[in-house]
């Protein structure tokens, strides 16, 4: 098992850390998220045939352990309105991380882009990030998520269309805060 | 607008290309022997497995006994509808456009409730949406009038020319409204001009409007047109600069584009020899997805308009977040993978991109595809309607 692990993570761990953290924006759970992943992996490692190659194979588990915890939040956060009764105010505890320090190191525009990737669904955020966080290929996006390079292409279209418009909604607010 | 779109989406990429790797500060050995903890705890009791295969081969043979007898009367009752199914595909070959053609036969059966084009290859079946306008084929919006004026009718027109323009386009598909089953285009002879935000429609000098219908449709039309190109604001003219005169509403020199309309999509067809086509029944602003789904299911709504869901069909929805909406559909009778089906989805997907939902999970459908869409999975909403293909 040991080599195994070795050589993966010597291939992909930086490139999978990176895609779970851009997914969860947090640190601890992003390391949570991949011991689970590499369990997954190392577990049906016996089983992986080849019909897709191993990166595509290891990302699409990245994937679904990924979709997995923010299932298991929304129902927590589910549980959590009921009790209270906040109404749609648990949507504010999404985005209440710290920047990372990779992150606050950057100019205005890279954090903007970071906080709005929050605001993305889960398929144009997953998109998006491994289209150009990442550097994947449409192919290579299309088989990650088992999904038609058609579907790639429009929710890329609609998450980079919405990224646009919050991004202008920006602008236009800080020129009229000049203004002012 | 493109080029302004095109710029600002290459800023984009490449403000993602910069975004930081995220760096793990765990050690590599570390990470392992915390796996290897968990792969310990984890490992199943293979005595406990040893039941599985012999369980599921039991399953399976009963699955078979009872699924069997069940597809050999299915397949009796395929080869009865043969000929009816060749009926369809006789009359879709000979449509004016692959995008919109339906067969005389799904029509006339709508309100006996039977399915007649079962045995369609499923690359037969026909879409009434668009997906992408702005990448892979030269989409224009236009509008077109239904029977009396009383709906617009949006199409999306595919050009041959990557230079296609609204009043070229628009002026070829007017000469095959016959065919389409529409009155008129009411913007026809206009020219468009999008910039960002705003927009400009130019009229020819001798543009006129036909009665307070005319002015309503023509109204509703310029707000679709440029809504499709994200327009909010509009100013209105002639081509010798005169401000536009609106009918009854007098001089309007400039129109306010809500982004959003809220609709709920209904099949039009003005006779059997037409094409089905989508046409949104508009809504308030305050009404939700439920009261749009309840609209859809009721009979008429206007001259030529009928419910896309077939009878014996009711649908629940669901916001399943912000983003998707889920479908329940509960059949009566029997709902098959057909072109009938498929414009009931498609109709149910055009209307729930209407209220913002950028996709749909089907439940309770009883087959898992038809064309390409996989109601395994969640379906992406369309950007336009009404696809059809003209000789410009």
């Amino acid at each position: 098992m040991r080599p195994v692990y070795e050589s993966l993570y010597e291939k992909y761990h930086q490139d999978l850390f990176n895609f779970i953290f851009y997914m969860v924006k947090n640190r601890e759970q992003t390391e949570d998220l991949v011991q689970e992943v590499y369990i997954k992996v190392l577990d049906s490692y016996t089983q992986f045939n080849g019909d897709s190659s191993e990166k595509t194979w290891l990302f699409s588990i990245a994937r679904h352990v990924t979709i997995d915890f923010f299932r298991k939040q929304t129902r927590k956060r589910k549980r959590l309105l009921e009790f209270f009764d906040w109404d749609n105010k648990g949507e504010q505890l999404i985005d209440n991380q710290p920047l990372p320090e990779e992150i606050a190191e950057k100019n205005e525009d890279i954090q903007l882009i970071y906080h709005y990737l929050e605001k993305l669904s889960v398929d144009q955020k997953s998109v998006i990030i491994l289209r150009y966080i990442q550097s994947m290929s449409i192919q290579e996006t299309a088989d990650i998520l088992g999904w038609t390079l058609s579907k790639v292409k429009t929710t890329q279209h609609r998450g980079l269309k919405l990224l646009q418009k919050w991004a202008a909604e920006h602008r236009e607010e800080g020129k009229r805060n000049e203004a002012k | 607008m493109k080029q302004n779109d095109h710029k600002n989406d290459t800023d984009l990429q490449r403000q993602l290309g910069q975004m930081p790797a995220i760096h793990d500060h765990q050690a590599k050995d570390e990470l392992y022997d915390k796996i290897s903890v968990h792969m310990k705890e984890s490992k199943p009791d293979k005595k406990k497995s040893d039941f599985l295969p012999v369980f599921a081969f039991i399953t399976v043979l009963l699955l078979a006994a009872i699924i069997t007898p069940a597809m050999m009367m299915n397949r009796s009752n395929d080869e009865l509808n043969s000929s009816e199914s060749q009926n369809y595909e006789a009359a879709t070959e000979s449509g004016i456009s692959e995008n919109t053609e339906e067969s005389a036969e799904l029509f006339e059966t709508q309100d006996e409730g039977k399915v007649t084009e079962q045995n369609l290859p499923v690359s037969d079946f026909e879409s009434h949406l668009v997906f992408e306008m702005d990448e892979g084929a030269n989409y224009v919006a236009s509008v077109a009038a239904g029977s009396n004026a009383e709906h617009i009718i949006p199409l999306t027109i595919k050009g041959t020319d990557s230079n296609a323009v609204f009043r070229k386009v628009t002026a070829s598909a007017a000469k095959i409204a016959e065919r389409l089953g529409v009155s008129f285009f009411p913007l026809e002879g206009a020219e468009i001009i999008a910039e960002g935000e705003t927009g400009e429609i130019i009229f020819s000098k001798d543009f006129q409007t036909q009665g307070s219908s005319s002015d309503v449709i023509l109204q509703r039309s310029i707000e679709h047109v440029f809504r499709q190109y994200g327009v909010s604001e509009v100013k209105l003219s002639y081509e010798d600069g005169r401000p536009f005169e609106m009918g009854n509403y007098g001089i309007v020199e400039s129109m306010k584009v809500s982004p959003d309309q809220k609709v709920s999509y209904k099949i039009y067809r003005s006779s059997e020899s037409n094409p089905i086509l989508l046409a949104p029944i508009e809504l308030n602003e305050n009404a939700s997805i439920d009261e749009a789904v309840e609209i859809m299911a009721s009979p008429g709504g206007g001259e030529y308009i009928y419910s896309p869901l077939p009878d014996g069909v009711e649908v629940d929805v669901n916001e399943n977040s912000g983003h998707e909406l889920l479908i329940r559909v509960k059949t009566t009778g029997q709902l098959q993978a057909n072109q009938k089906a498929m414009t009931m989805i498609e109709a149910l997907l055009a209307t729930a991109a209407s209220f913002g939902y950028e996709q749909v999970q089907f439940e309770g459908l009883p087959f898992a595809g038809i064309r390409t869409y996989d109601f395994t999975e969640p379906i992406a909403t369309p950007e336009a309607v009404n696809p059809i293909s003209i000789e410009e």
